[in-house]
């Protein structure tokens, strides 16, 4: 006997209740790794920071030192092109390159590619607010 | 009755879709606030600026700015000097004073007879390129040298606090700039960017 069409509405909403719950967690988990992806920590701190508001223009690529290192870089992208950049070397010496440094650029179209001889190779950090 | 179990539908995968997010947001927990292991804010009242140096082209001379941070480290930060004010210059060619801030290269002296940067400018608008050698150098530091690519020695002056600056034209690789220091125990160290 067919079943009545309240019925069947019925059997279809709790597994796209269930579905939506999924894909709203796979959301936020995304949105969380990319917040938390900005600066982190391999051995030593590093990557993007951003100044006192994330819209200010006013934001850092760095490299804390340690872990052996004795060279580290950190360069600023906005849009892909490159506007400045710092080289450090020494034991102690933390590489901070601050975007006023360059100019005004826009915060959220920015990264940062950081490197720190023997400890980590060059990737790219964005503003958590990535926008370009 | 159809439209009142629609609109119950929909409310119901709002409300599940919020808690699937917050639920996310709460398991995976916020970012570390990995504690920097020296902070390069300035300690109040302690930034000095210092050394100057011409550019290569003229204009407003480049400058020096020393500050000690909260933590205690040594920081130093280049910048260009226009009637007393330090900041920067800027890609329409329009100085802009920058407070002191956070902005500083920092590091122990304690640990290192100096603190060693390199800032890289590429050309922008009426900007041209520049390479900007700078740091500071602890008391026992004698004399501090720097070989160019075309092998000439330049001796690196350094002010009162130690700091000191070379503003260099267009953009040169560090390797290419070995800096070479001899403290008064006659001891010489090389720093070759490698």
């Amino acid at each position: 006997m067919p079943s009545p069409p309240d019925s069947a509405a019925r059997r279809h909403t709790l597994p796209l209740l269930v579905l939506a719950l999924v894909c709203a967690f796979s959301f936020g988990a995304i949105v969380r790794v990319a917040v938390a992806g900005h600066y982190h920590v391999a051995c030593v701190g590093h990557g993007f920071v951003h100044g006192n508001y994330t819209t200010d223009g006013s934001f850092y690529g760095r490299v804390e030192e340690g872990c052996g290192s004795t060279l580290r870089n950190c360069h600023l992208y906005t849009y892909g092109s490159y506007i400045g950049g710092q080289t450090v070397t020494g034991s102690t010496a933390m590489c901070n390159a601050w975007s006023h440094s360059f100019g005004s650029y826009t915060e959220c179209a920015s990264t940062t590619h950081v490197d720190s001889r023997g400890v980590f190779s060059s990737h790219v950090h964005k503003a958590h607010n990535w926008c370009a | 009755m159809r439209l009142t179990r629609t609109v119950k539908t929909t409310a119901a995968m709002i409300a599940t879709a919020a808690v699937g997010a917050s639920a996310a947001s709460a398991l995976i927990g916020s970012p570390a606030a990995a504690p920097l292991s020296q902070s390069p804010v300035a300690r109040p009242g302690s930034d000095r600026v210092g050394q100057t140096a011409p550019d290569p082209a003229g204009g407003l001379a480049w400058a020096v700015r020393r500050y000690v941070s909260t933590s205690g480290s040594s920081c130093v930060e280049a910048g260009r000097i226009s009637e007393g004010r330090f900041g920067q210059i800027r890609p329409d060619g329009i100085f802009g004073e920058t407070p002191v801030q956070e902005s500083g290269t920092c590091g122990s002296l304690v640990e290192e007879p100096v603190l060693l940067a390199i800032n890289h400018s590429p050309a922008a608008g009426q900007r041209p390129a520049r390479t900007v050698l700078f740091g500071q150098a602890r008391s026992d530091v004698a004399a501090l040298e720097v070989t160019g690519a075309d092998g000439a020695h330049r001796r690196l002056v350094a002010g009162a606090g130690g700091e000191f600056i070379l503003p260099l034209a267009g953009t040169i690789a560090p390797t290419d700039l070995p800096v070479q220091v001899t403290l008064l125990t006659g001891q010489q160290l090389t720093f070759d960017w490698r």
